[in-house]
């Protein structure tokens, strides 16, 4: 496994984790619209405030991704809010999950992020809600709160 | 005296739009399917030209931001 800057060459292959996650999280009310987000995603590899990477196979399948991005506060501190954390299930393990997330937090702190947010998604007291707010914890990470999501 | 006869709405069918969102769900999968195939092959050809092989490359972004 290799953690790598996701490529514009790449986006296809993580719109297909992309759709993964869409329909085992619970976003499901909202239809993905996979050119635009095709689209979105080549702006944010060309953006030096948001940082995307993916932990790939020696065979060059994508196991799993991260994206955050800096954001404006009302803090002089840098601060990031974590978009998107996903492993596929078929590729779920400690190792794999535990590396990309350390990945994560090393090119957060080499970014100048003073305040790193992340919201678990995955459904409160879920299995996987358990074991990435562990993964988290482990990288120093606090509790904080819960998330609460309103679409229209 | 005539019959009412409720107005048919103008526009496509329910089952019509059923049918072309499926159609156009059904296409754009066959367009990233073949898409996936062709960055499957180029991040393969990047894999194996890679030099340092280390587990964890160091981002870009990380050492501009040094």
């Amino acid at each position: 496994m290799k953690i790598i800057d996701v490529e514009k060459s790449d986006i296809p292959l993580i719109v297909g984790l992309l759709l993964e996650f869409h329909k085992e999280g619970n976003q499901d009310v909202l239809t993905p619209d996979v050119p635009a987000g095709m689209r979105l995603m080549e702006n944010i590899i060309d953006d030096a405030n948001y940082s995307f990477r993916a932990v790939v196979t020696d065979d060059a399948e994508v196991a799993g991704f991260y994206m955050f991005g800096v954001e404006l506060g009302f803090f002089e501190e840098r601060q990031a809010y974590l978009q998107y954390f996903y492993v596929a299930k078929r590729f779920r393990d400690i190792k794999t999950a535990n590396g990309l997330m350390r990945d994560m937090v090393k090119t957060s702190d080499d970014m100048g992020v003073k305040m790193l947010y992340a919201a678990s998604t995955a459904g409160i007291d879920s299995t996987n809600e358990r074991a990435f707010t562990l993964l988290l914890k482990r990288q120093g990470f606090k509790v904080l709160g819960t998330t609460l999501l309103r679409t229209t | 005296m005539s019959k009412f006869s409720p107005k048919k709405p103008s526009g496509p069918s329910a089952s019509e739009i059923r049918e072309q969102e499926k159609a156009r769900i059904d296409q754009e999968n066959f367009s990233l399917q073949k898409s996936q195939e062709e960055s499957r092959q180029k991040l393969r050809g990047r894999l194996l030209s890679d030099d340092d092989t280390v587990d964890e490359q160091v981002s870009r972004k990380r050492l501009l931001g040094q």
